[in-house]
């Protein structure tokens, strides 16, 4: 207990100073008196690993693991703050900050969702963009908008920020989702319930050395027909596996007929195009017959044409249709048996 | 005069909280102390403990204050917290059997029985052992289904003095919670007639109803409700009772 007078550091416990001989006075303390109290978004995660202690016999010194000291440090710097923010929100979160933006995560999270169900569509655009949008802004709110002060300087690392993001995102595209193409459907198939123009879903490694079942639909590289003559250069589009390798197709009063079973029209529509001249093939080993619309311009089709248009070998099918897409209301799994 | 006799419980219409015939009443730590034991048994444990923190405002020394803020922490299930706090009272009160044993409790309900037993043998190892040592053994032990905790409530109620209505009440709400509906009842039964102002009694006493089946239920939580408006447990439980099916009333579940 140090005395006020002459500073000399006395005993504790005494009440005059062993030097000066001054009253000694306690220096009042003070106590905090208000319990911390629990975030209230901790209860579902406290309740789970009391759970776990009482169920399963969890260690009881077992707790969420906290974040390293020299990660809160390092996420102070705006750059690193702003890589961490890739993950939306874990920058805030290991400084603590989570509260300050826990709305946009959830709007990110909602408008990725939605985004990604509508996706194809204009608003799953909107949607998506919305995303990048926020996920931008919290990545931006973190150290970025405090390191500027004026407006402008602000608005073009925004800018920046989101131009970023937005590359990040195609790039998540382009690589990860890279296996899922979208395309329309060119061939109305009653029984699949697919019209002309319906967007459907399809998967690359689907199609990877697959042995397609009959009435797959497919996304082929189909010759094109120039003049008179069938070229070599290919474009993709959609079709319907009708007859499978080794097997003899015709057309017969508009049916198709595989080896010589009528097949069913409504499984199996004919193609207008294809229904003008007589055809008939056996279908080489590797190779499908894929029916598909085709505007042919007035050409004067053969069947020969016809022939080198429809049969693909199995490289050119690009992918296995899976799903339609769009429009919203028909959105389920395809299914070639049907 | 007996410690509860005192206490409001806001029917006074011609006098405001605090208020007391002709002069007000000095805003000390009991006076905050009252209030939060007031909130307690109404069941409004965020109230009450905003009440302790205030009387440890007007005395950081004042012991009920920092064992009803922990208490009040147990209550609203914030065990980690209140362990934190417990803890921060040990400092000022240190080896302090009711502070031990109420950190037993905190541990217990988090599911931390090892602990929670080293706590309550350390408080009931101590000279002076009051109810609420003997109450948080009984709890403990109920965690390890033990036989003997049923004694040691006995034993609670038995040394309770004047303290007698709130430890029946947590010895009721103790055997209610782990599911003895039928010993939870009787002592319920005897605190609704000794505190017939207090909302968690009554609701308390529905719930234990409520899972014997019995249709008093409805009744006990209206009282609850009637004494403390728009309180949500309450209202909860009574929408449930009023929503069961004959079959499921007659069956208790």
């Amino acid at each position: 207990m140090r005395c006020q007078r002459c500073q000399f550091e006395n005993i504790p416990g005494e009440t005059r100073c062993l030097r000066c001989g001054s009253i000694l006075e306690a220096k009042d303390v003070a106590v905090d008196v208000h319990p911390p109290r629990m975030a209230y978004w901790k209860k579902p995660e406290r309740a789970a690993l009391r759970w776990l202690r009482l169920h399963i016999a969890l260690p009881e010194g077992l707790t969420v693991p906290r974040v390293p000291a020299f990660l809160r440090i390092m996420s102070a710097d705006a750059f690193l703050g702003l890589i961490l923010s890739i993950i939306p929100g874990l920058a805030h979160y290991i400084s603590g900050r989570f509260r300050e933006i826990r709305w946009f995560v959830l709007g990110w999270f909602l408008a990725l969702l939605a985004g990604i169900f509508f996706y194809g569509g204009g608003l799953g655009f909107l949607l998506l963009g919305l995303a990048v949008g926020l996920h931008g802004w919290i990545a931006f709110s973190y150290a970025l908008s405090k390191e500027r002060t004026e407006i402008s300087g602000k608005i073009r690392d925004f800018a920046v920020v989101l131009v970023v993001f937005a590359i990040f995102y195609w790039g998540i595209r382009a690589t990860a989702f890279r296996d899922f193409v979208f395309g329309l459907s060119n061939l109305a198939i009653p029984n699949q319930d697919v019209q002309v123009g319906d967007v459907l879903l399809a998967r690359r490694s689907r199609a990877h050395g697959g042995n397609f079942p009959r009435g797959s639909l497919v996304f082929g590289r189909f010759p094109q027909i120039y003049g008179n003559q069938v070229m070599p250069n290919r474009y993709t589009v959609s079709g319907q596996i009708v007859a499978l390798p080794g097997e003899k197709i015709e057309i017969n009063g508009g049916r198709f007929v595989v080896n010589e079973k009528v097949l069913d029209g409504d499984k199996f529509p004919v193609p207008r195009w294809l229904s003008r001249e007589q055809l008939s093939a056996t279908i080489p080993v590797d190779c499908y017959f894929v029916s598909t619309a085709y505007r042919h311009g007035g050409a004067n089709l053969t069947g020969g044409m016809m022939r080198d248009v429809c049969i693909l070998q199995k490289s050119d099918i690009e992918a296995l249709a899976v799903m339609r897409w769009f429009p919203l209301a028909k959105r389920g799994f395809l299914r070639a048996d049907q | 005069m007996r410690r509860f006799s005192r206490l409001e419980f806001g029917d006074r219409s011609d006098e405001g909280p605090g208020k007391q015939g002709a002069g007000e009443e000095m805003r000390d730590e009991e006076y905050f102390h009252k209030q939060a034991l007031r909130y307690w048994f109404a069941g409004d444990f965020e109230l009450a403990l905003r009440n302790y923190s205030r009387a440890l405002e007007q005395n950081s020394a004042f012991y009920p204050g920092w064992l009803g803020q922990v208490l009040m922490l147990i209550e609203l299930g914030e065990y980690k917290e209140a362990a934190v706090w417990v803890d921060k009272a040990l400092e000022m009160f240190p080896e302090h059997p009711e502070l031990l044993a109420t950190k037993a409790v905190a541990c217990a309900r988090d599911g931390r029985l090892e602990k929670a037993i080293a706590y309550s043998d350390n408080s009931i190892a101590k000279d002076n052992v009051t109810s609420r040592v003997w109450l948080a053994r009984a709890e403990v032990l109920l965690n390890r289904k033990s036989n003997i905790a049923q004694n040691c409530i006995s034993k609670a109620v038995g040394v309770a003095g004047d303290d007698g209505p709130m430890v029946r009440l947590q010895a009721g709400r103790l055997l209610n919670w782990k599911g003895d509906y039928a010993a939870a009842l009787q002592y319920l039964r005897t605190i609704v007639d000794e505190l017939p102002k207090s909302a968690l009694a009554w609701y308390e006493l529905g719930c234990c109803q409520a899972k014997l089946g019995r249709s008093e239920a409805k009744i006990s939580f209206e009282q609850a409700l009637k004494l403390h408006p728009d309180w949500r447990p309450a209202e909860e439980a009574l929408r449930k009772v009023e929503t069961k099916g004959f079959f499921a009333r007659l069956f208790g579940r």
